[in-house]
């Protein structure tokens, strides 16, 4: 939530930088970007295979930090940290040789980098349609509960990477991506809010509010 | 008064020296022996042990050999001992008393060499052993060990020790894995996760010689119930044991009973681990 605030503060902060209305940056030029996801999630069985899991039910949110590199009127790309927490309803079975492990996240996360490109394909206006596409690595931070259920149950506490232990393999790192649809529209010349929606792998995000401020010189 | 100074000097150097020589006589330097002690949290017992085999159709040595036991406490009453000798083993049980006064009730884990039609076998061993301990002394008795992989070799083993040191053997090549019953052996009923009456406890699995251990992917529970006994082939969430590290894990039976967990794997020296925890009572 603190987090939230302070994203929201930024953005509130940025809006507040003085620039003129005819000012554009036009060259390519550095910046910084940010965003967050109330929440990402994995659900059913879709993607159960890639964790060798039978059922998947997980979800959190996601926070986005990094540097770009764009115009004002054009498209970007860059490179940011990603931060995928999962929240402590987030669960998991596995299915191992000779019983069912429930996982059940306690204090775990994915923390990884991405490299994104967002590509407008229509400008209307100050506003940008367009899709926003990236890739990267994220590592399996935390610890989870692994829960066998039987006549006596039995409760481990796991970090998140031995979660997949009994199903014969040790996951640290899982690729990451997304490809989604988003509108930035411009305010002042030198930011950019963006919202968008669609993959975000490994699962999908409703909503995912982002932003990106330039740091070159007007012309 | 030159010289008279120096008799007096002298003198009173030759005083010094002859109280000093007296505070230094046998049997009073710092180095002198003592006598071995028990009583403490650990002891080293070397004697002897006999197997004898009962039933099965294989050859094992049955004269005297030595043995060379190492008992730890841990906690209140659990206690757990790793044998050197002949073809290893453990035992993990509880104790009354004390290690200069007691009795003893373990699971016994050993391996036993034995030939059948010219081949030889580690026979991996398991049975139930009672001792008492008085002074320095240690006898054990362990009337039926069976062998799952030797079908129908059944041995008897009895044992006499004494205890040589209270500090136990070291072995630096082989790691010793211990599971112990955070709380003590003995649970009472309480509540489990969800709220739900039962017997919680929790197992902790540690090594202590600093050698790494690769769990095997199963572990064995038994479960005792009104008579009835059910043993459990489960898999087994971690088998990274990095060597001084410790896991837990929390367990809950939801009835009257008892339980008890078996755990094996490797070494970094490739030598065969086995032990057991203590048998946890629901009360």
């Amino acid at each position: 939530m603190m987090r939230l605030c302070a994203v929201w503060l930024c953005l509130g902060c940025l809006l507040l930088v003085p620039s003129r209305s005819d000012a554009q940056i036009d060259d390519t030029t550095w910046g910084i970007t940010g965003g967050v996801s109330p929440q990402w999630s994995m659900p059913g069985t879709v993607l159960a295979d890639l964790f060798n899991a039978t059922t998947l039910d997980v979800k959190g949110p996601e926070f986005r930090v990094g540097v770009i590199r764009g115009t004002t009127n054009g498209g970007e790309w860059g490179v940011s940290l990603i931060h995928k927490r999962l929240s402590k309803e987030s669960e998991f079975e596995i299915e191992g040789t000779n019983d069912t492990l429930t996982v059940v996240a306690d204090d775990a996360e994915m923390l990884g980098l991405e490299v994104h490109k967002f590509f407008p394909f229509a400008r209307p206006g100050r506003v940008q349609i367009g899709v926003n596409l990236g890739g990267g690595i994220a590592q399996l931070r935390g610890f989870v509960s692994g829960v066998q259920i039987g006549t006596t149950s039995t409760n481990f506490a796991l970090p998140f990477p031995e979660a997949f232990v009994v199903a014969g393999s040790e996951i640290d790192w899982i690729p990451i991506g997304r490809a989604e649809l988003g509108v930035a529209t411009l305010i002042g010349e030198r930011l950019k809010i963006r919202v968008s929606g669609g993959f975000n792998m490994p699962g999908y995000q409703i909503i995912s509010l982002s932003f990106s401020y330039l740091l070159g010189q007007d012309r | 008064m030159h010289t008279k100074a120096r008799r007096t000097l002298a003198s009173s150097f030759l005083g010094l020296a002859l109280v000093t020589a007296a505070a230094c006589s046998p049997g009073t330097l710092p180095g002198s022996p003592s006598a071995v002690t028990v009583g403490g949290g650990a002891a080293r017992y070397n004697g002897t042990i006999t197997t004898r085999r009962v039933a099965g159709n294989y050859s094992i040595l049955e004269g005297a050999q030595a043995l060379s036991l190492s008992l730890i406490i841990r906690g209140t009453n659990q206690i757990q001992g790793r044998i050197d000798s002949g073809g290893g083993g453990s035992l993990t049980g509880t104790i009354t008393g004390n290690l200069a006064s007691g009795t003893f009730q373990a699971t016994l884990l050993i391996t036993t060499p034995a030939q059948q039609g010219g081949a030889s076998t580690a026979c991996e061993g398991r049975g139930d052993v009672t001792g008492t301990l008085a002074g320095l002394n240690l006898v054990l008795n362990a009337p039926s060990v069976s062998y799952a992989n030797c079908p129908g070799l059944i041995t008897s083993s009895q044992g006499q020790a004494v205890a040589v040191s209270p500090i136990p053997g070291s072995s630096p090549n082989r790691a010793n894995v211990v599971i112990s019953i955070i709380g003590g052996a003995s649970v009472a009923r309480g509540t489990c996760p969800g709220g739900i009456s039962g017997f919680p406890f929790t197992v902790e699995i540690a090594e202590t010689n600093g050698i790494n251990v690769t769990l095997d992917p199963t572990f064995v529970a038994e479960e005792r119930r009104g008579g009835g006994t059910s043993t459990s082939t489960l898999d087994m969430p971690f088998t990274d044991l990095p060597g001084g590290t410790r896991r837990t894990y929390d367990v809950c039976s939801l009835s009257a009973g008892t339980y008890q967990a078996f755990i094996t794997g490797t070494d970094g020296g490739g030598n065969r681990i086995r032990t057991a925890s203590p048998v946890v009572t629901f009360n």
